[in-house]
C-alpha cells in the first residue's frame, strides 16, 4: 500500500513536472536534433528581447524596491505599536494579496487612463488642463499593480521574521550607546535578512512573471509576454524555450541561494520570557500612523474599488463617478453564455483539482514522514519545487511538450495527438494538474508536519486496541490530520479560481475558458466587455476572500506559509 | 561608605489598570552589589527596564551619579544591561559582540583592541573570540553578556536573573564568577533575582519586592534577623510563627500569652498592651534544654538529614508545629516520637504587627 503510494506519486512527478522541464531544456539546447546555444545566441541578438529582459529586471527590481518601502514600516508598526483597530488593519492589509493584479489592472485602467478618474478630477481642480497620460507605455502601471499586490509578502515575511527575534537584541544595542540608525544597520537588518531574501526573491519572480497585467496594460516588452507569443508559433521559432529556460536558471539560482542562506544563518535567537514591550501609540504620532496606514490602504484599493465601481455602474465614460448605477451586467454574468460556461469551467476545474491536490499531497506528505524509501529524498525534492517554478513556465512546459506526443516503442507507435493529454485539442486534464502541481507543496508541507506533529503512540494505541490499519487510519489518523487538509484544500481552490497565467495559455478555445480567461477576453471588448468582467472579478473577490476567511478560521497561523518559501 | 550613585525616588507605573510598581524608593551606593530580591511577577523587571530606559515611570525620578536622567533615552544613560536571555547577537561572534559597544561610540581600534582584550582576559574569553554565541555554552554566554556590557565602562551595570538560564551546578560557579568580577573592576551592580540565595550570598544590600512594593532593604544580616514582616522572613529563609497576644509592656521586654504559655520578647517597638501579634524565631535559634523563659515542649515527628544540618519537625501538644536545625551529631538520643523541649532566648524572639 505504502510502496503503491509512493511509486504512484513519482510516476506523477515524472511525467507532469521532469517531463516538461526536461522537454522545455532539450528542445532550448538544440537545433536540428544536436546540441547547440544556436537559441540563445540569437536571443541576444535580438533587440525586443533585450529589452524585454532587461525590462522584466527592472520590473522585478523596482518592484522589490517599493515592497520595501511599503513592508518594512509597516511590519514594524504593527510589530512594535499598539493600536485601536489593530487586527482588522492587519486583514484590510492583506486583501490585496487575494485579488490577481491583472483584475486590479481592468479597474487601474479605467481610473488612470486619458479621461479617467484621476484626469477629471486634477482637471476640475484646475490643476491639469489637459489630461496626463499616466500609464504611459503601460510599465508603470504594471509596477504599480505588482507592488500594491505583492507588498502584503513583505509584510508578511518582515513579521514573520521579527516574531522570531528578540527586541532585546535591540535594547541591548541601546544600552551599549547605539542609536536607532546604527541598531537597525547592525542589529536589527542583519536579523531580518533571511526573511528579506526569501520576501525578495518571491515579490521578484512574481513580478517577473506574470502574464495578465501586462496584457491588460498592452505593454509587451516583457519576458512574461515575450514567453506567452511565442507559442503561437513555437514550432517555426523555439525563442520561447530559451527565454522560459532563462526564467527557470534565474528562479533556481536565487532559490537556492535564499534557502542556503536561511539555512546557514543561525539566526534564531531564543526567546525573552518577557513578551516584548509593545508600545501603546497615542496622539500625534497615533494620527500619523493611521493616516499613513488608510492612504496605503486607499491607493492598494484603488484597483478593487474602482472594479466594483465599474461593475454597478451602467455607464462610466468621461466623468470622475459613473453617470448611473445598476446591478444590470450582475444579470449578464449569470445569462451570458461566456461567462455562463466560464464560471461552470472554473468550479468544475477548480473542484477537481482541489481533490486531485488533496489526495497527491497526502499521499507524498504520508510518505516522507511515515517511510524510509529509498528516493525519498528526491521525492520531496520534486514534490517541493513547483514552490519556485512560476506557473507560466509550467504551463509553457504542458503546452509545448503535450502537444501531440507520438512516439515509437517496441515497433509500435503511439500517439497522444487529438486525446485529452493534448492541449490544442482539450485543455481540461492538462489545467486541472497544472492547478494542482502548483499548490501541491503546501499540501504536501500542511500533512508532513501533520504527521510529524501525530505523535505515532496515538495510532500504535489504537493497533494495540485491536483496530486494523483501516479502522486505524479512519478513526484516529485522518481526524487527526484532516483540519490541516481542509483547509488547505479551500486554499487550493481559490487558488485554482485565481490563476491567471497558466489559464491564459493553456484555456485555448472559448468552451474551455475559466473565470479569468473570460475576464480577460470581456475586458479587451469595447461595449459593456469591462463591466461584464469587473461584475465577474467582483464575484470571484468574494469567493477568494470567504475562502481565506473560512482556512484561516481553520489554521490561523499556518495561512502564511503560502505566501513564504524556506 | 562612598557616595550614592543612583538615586530610585518615588517610582510608579502601571500598565492598563493594573500598578506594577508602587512608589519605589531606594539609592544604591558607589561599588555594592544591590539587590533587587522578590518572587516572580513582582515588577522586578519592570524596575530594571525604567532604570535602563527602555520603559518611562508614570511618576518618579531617577538620579544617576547627581544627575535627572529620568527623561534621558536608553541610549545615552550609560547604563550596563545583562539581559536575563543574553541577547547576545547571533550573526556576530564573541569578539564583536563584545567590541560593538565601543564601536558604536567612535573608540580608536587600538582603544578597542585594548578594551576588548581586557575584558575577555577577566572573563577568560579570550580563547573563544571567534566562536559564534550558538557554539557557547550557557556559562560562556552568560560571560560573553557581562563582558560587552562591561566593555564599555558603564556607571552602573544592571543584571536581571543572570543565573536563572543555568543549571544549579553551573549556577553555583557563575555565583563566585560574577562576585570575582565584580571585585576586579569595581562596578556597581543592580542585580535582580527571585533567588534568595543569590542576594543573601553576593549581596551587599537587599531591596525585598513584593507586588510591586519595597518591603524592606537591608544587608543580608538584617534582612534575616529583623525581618520587617511576615512576607520578607518566609521569604528568605525558613521562619517559626505563632500566634500572640501583648499581656504587659514594661521598660526592657514585653509579655506575650500564646498558646504554648506565657512568652518574653526584648522587642517592642511600637506594639501596646493588647495587641494581637505575631512572634517567630528562626529554626536554628533555639536550644534543646530547658530554659529560664520561652520553653516549648512537643514530640519530634520527623528527622530530616541535610548534611551538616539536621531538621527536626516538632509538634506540640496545643497543634503548633515548629522547625528546630540543630548541627550534625547533636542530634544523638534523639529519635522520632521523642518528647523534647527547648527555649529561645527573649532578644531572638522576632514580633510581627499584624
Ligand atoms: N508591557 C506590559 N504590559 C502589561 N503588563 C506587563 C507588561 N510588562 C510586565 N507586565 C506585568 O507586570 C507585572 C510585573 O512584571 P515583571 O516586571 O516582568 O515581573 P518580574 O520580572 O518580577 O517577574 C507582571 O504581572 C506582568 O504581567
Ligand atoms: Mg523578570
Amino acid at each position: 500500500m505504502k510502496r503503491t503510494l509512493f511509486i504512484i506519486s513519482f510516476v506523477f512527478l515524472a511525467i507532469f513536472l521532469i517531463f516538461p522541464l526536461g522537454y522545455i531544456f532539450s528542445h532550448g539546447f538544440s537545433a536540428k536534433g544536436v546540441f547547440s546555444l544556436q537559441i540563445f545566441k540569437s536571443l541576444a541578438s535580438n533587440y525586443l528581447i533585450r529589452e524585454s529582459v532587461t525590462n522584466s529586471f527592472l520590473l522585478g527590481f523596482l518592484a522589490v524596491i517599493f515592497t520595501t518601502i511599503i513592508g518594512f514600516p509597516l511590519a514594524f508598526l504593527f510589530y512594535r505599536y499598539e493600536f485601536p483597530a489593530k487586527n482588522a488593519l492587519r486583514i484590510l492589509f492583506f486583501l490585496p494579496m487575494i485579488v490577481s493584479p491583472f483584475v486590479g489592472a481592468i479597474g487601474m485602467r479605467q481610473i488612470l487612463s486619458r479621461f479617467g478618474s484621476v484626469n477629471l478630477i486634477l482637471m476640475k481642480l484646475g490643476i491639469l488642463h489637459y489630461p496626463v497620460s499616466w500609464l504611459g507605455s503601460g510599465f508603470w502601471g504594471i509596477l504599480i499593480l505588482e507592488t500594491l499586490h505583492l507588498y502584503p509578502i513583505m509584510f508578511l515575511n518582515i513579521s514573520a521574521t521579527l516574531n522570531n527575534f528578540d527586541t532585546s537584541c535591540e535594547e541591548a544595542s541601546y544600552s551599549l550607546g547605539a542609536t536607532f540608525w546604527q541598531t537597525f544597520r547592525k542589529i536589527t537588518f542583519p536579523l531580518l535578512l533571511p526573511g528579506y531574501f526569501a520576501a525578495s526573491s518571491i515579490i521578484f519572480i512574481w513580478a517577473l512573471t506574470d502574464l495578465g497585467t501586462p496584457l491588460v496594460f498592452e505593454f509587451p516588452k516583457l519576458i512574461s509576454v515575450q514567453i506567452f507569443q511565442a507559442l503561437t508559433n513555437i514550432n517555426i521559432n523555439p525563442m520561447g524555450y530559451g527565454l522560459v529556460i532563462i526564467v527557470i536558471v534565474l528562479t533556481l539560482v536565487l532559490f537556492t541561494f535564499t534557502k542556503r542562506y536561511i539555512e546557514k544563518t543561525p539566526y534564531v535567537t531564543q526567546k525573552s520570557s518577557l513578551r516584548f514591550q509593545i508600545t501603546q501609540l497615542q496622539g500625534k504620532k497615533l494620527i500619523l500612523a493611521y493616516a499613513g496606514m488608510f492612504f496605503l490602504l486607499f491607493l492598494s484599493l484603488i484597483p478593487h474599488i474602482s472594479i466594483i465601481l465599474t461593475s454597478f455602474s451602467e455607464k462610466w465614460f468621461f466623468s470622475i463617478l459613473p453617470q448611473d448605477y445598476s446591478t444590470r451586467f450582475y444579470q449578464t454574468v449569470f445569462t451570458h453564455p461566456l461567462t455562463k460556461t466560464g464560471i461552470f469551467n472554473s468550479l468544475f476545474y477548480s473542484t477537481l483539482s482541489t481533490l486531485l491536490t488533496i489526495c497527491l499531497g497526502f499521499s507524498i506528505g504520508f510518505v516522507l514522514a511515515r517511510t524510509k524509501f529509498k528516493g525519498r529524498g528526491l521525492l520531496d525534492i520534486l514534490s517541493m519545487l513547483p514552490l519556485v517554478i512560476p506557473g507560466i513556465i509550467i504551463a509553457f512546459g504542458y503546452f509545448t511538450a503535450f502537444s501531440g506526443i507520438t512516439f515509437s516503442f517496441l515497433g509500435r507507435t503511439f500517439s497522444f495527438s487529438n486525446t485529452i493529454l493534448d492541449p490544442r485539442y482539450n485543455p481540461i486534464l492538462l489545467l486541472i494538474i497544472s492547478y494542482s502541481i502548483r499548490r501541491l507543496p503546501y499540501l504536501v508541507r500542511t500533512t508532513y508536519s501533520s504527521f510529524q506533529q501525530l505523535n505515532e503512540n496515538l495510532e500504535e494505541a489504537s493497533y494495540n486496541l485491536g483496530a486494523n490499519h483501516f479502522t486505524t487510519f479512519r478513526r484516529i489518523t485522518l481526524p487527526l490530520i484532516s483540519p490541516g487538509l481542509f483547509a488547505g484544500g479551500i486554499l487550493v481552490f481559490a487558488f485554482s479560481m485565481l490563476e491567471v497565467s497558466s489559464t491564459l495559455i493553456l484555456a485555448y478555445k472559448e468552451k474551455f475558458f475559466p473565470i479569468s480567461k473570460v475576464i480577460y477576453t470581456l475586458a479587451g471588448r469595447i461595449t459593456d466587455g469591462p463591466y461584464v468582467a469587473s461584475a465577474l472579478g467582483v464575484l470571484g473577490m468574494i469567493l477568494i476572500g470567504i475562502s481565506f476567511a473560512i482556512a484561516s478560521k481553520i489554521v490561523s497561523k499556518r495561512i502564511g506559509e503560502f505566501f513564504r518559501i524556506g | 561608605m562612598s557616595k550614592t550613585i543612583l538615586v530610585c525616588e518615588n517610582i510608579w507605573k502601571s500598565f492598563g489598570s493594573t500598578e506594577v510598581l508602587k512608589n519605589i524608593n531606594f539609592e544604591v551606593q558607589e561599588g555594592e552589589i544591590f539587590f533587587l530580591l522578590g518572587p516572580s511577577g513582582c515588577g522586578k523587571t519592570t524596575l530594571l527596564r525604567i532604570l535602563s530606559g527602555f520603559c518611562e515611570p508614570d511618576k518618579g525620578k531617577i538620579i544617576l551619579d547627581g544627575k535627572d536622567i529620568t527623561d534621558l533615552s536608553a541610549n545615552k544613560r550609560n547604563i550596563g544591561m545583562v539581559f536575563q536571555n543574553y541577547a547576545l547577537w547571533p550573526h556576530m561572534n564573541v569578539w564583536e559582540n563584545v567590541a560593538y559597544g565601543l564601536k558604536v561610540r567612535k573608540a580608536s581600534g587600538k582603544n578597542i583592541q585594548e578594551s576588548v582584550e581586557k575584558i575577555l582576559n577577566i572573563t577568560q574569553l579570550l580563547s573563544h573570540k571567534d566562536k559564534f554565541p550558538n557554539q557557547l555554552s550557557g556559562g560562556q554566554q552568560q560571560r560573553v553578556a557581562l563582558s560587552r556590557a562591561l566593555v564599555t565602562e558603564p556607571k552602573i551595570l544592571l543584571l536581571d536573573e543572570p543565573l536563572s538560564n543555568l543549571d544549579a551546578k553551573l549556577r553555583d560557579q557563575m555565583r563566585e564568577e560574577i562576585k570575582k568580577i565584580q571585585k576586579a573592576i569595581g562596578i556597581t551592580m543592580i542585580y535582580v533575582t527571585h533567588d534568595q540565595k543569590e542576594a543573601l550570598t553576593l549581596g551587599n544590600r537587599i531591596a525585598v519586592i513584593d507586588n510591586g512594593e519595597i518591603i524592606q532593604t537591608g544587608t543580608p544580616f538584617n534582612l534575616y534577623f529583623e525581618p520587617k514582616n511576615r512576607f520578607v522572613a518566609s521569604f528568605i529563609g525558613t521562619m517559626n510563627f505563632l500566634k500572640a497576644k501583648v499581656t504587659d509592656v514594661k521598660n526592657d521586654s514585653i509579655e506575650l500569652d500564646t498558646s504554648e504559655g506565657k512568652m518574653l520578647s526584648s522587642k517592642k517597638e511600637g506594639v501596646k498592651k493588647g495587641d494581637e501579634i505575631e512572634i517567630g524565631f528562626r529554626p536554628e535559634i533555639p536550644v534543646i534544654k530547658e530554659g529560664n523563659v520561652n520553653n516549648i515542649t512537643g514530640k519530634i515527628s520527623e528527622i530530616e538529614y541535610g548534611g551538616e544540618i539536621v531538621k527536626l519537625k516538632i509538634n506540640t501538644t496545643k497543634n503548633n508545629s515548629f522547625i528546630v536545625n540543630i548541627l550534625a551529631g547533636k542530634e544523638k538520643g534523639l529519635k522520632r516520637a521523642d518528647t523534647i523541649t527547648f527555649s529561645i532566648s527573649s532578644s531572638d524572639i522576632v514580633i510581627f504587627k499584624k
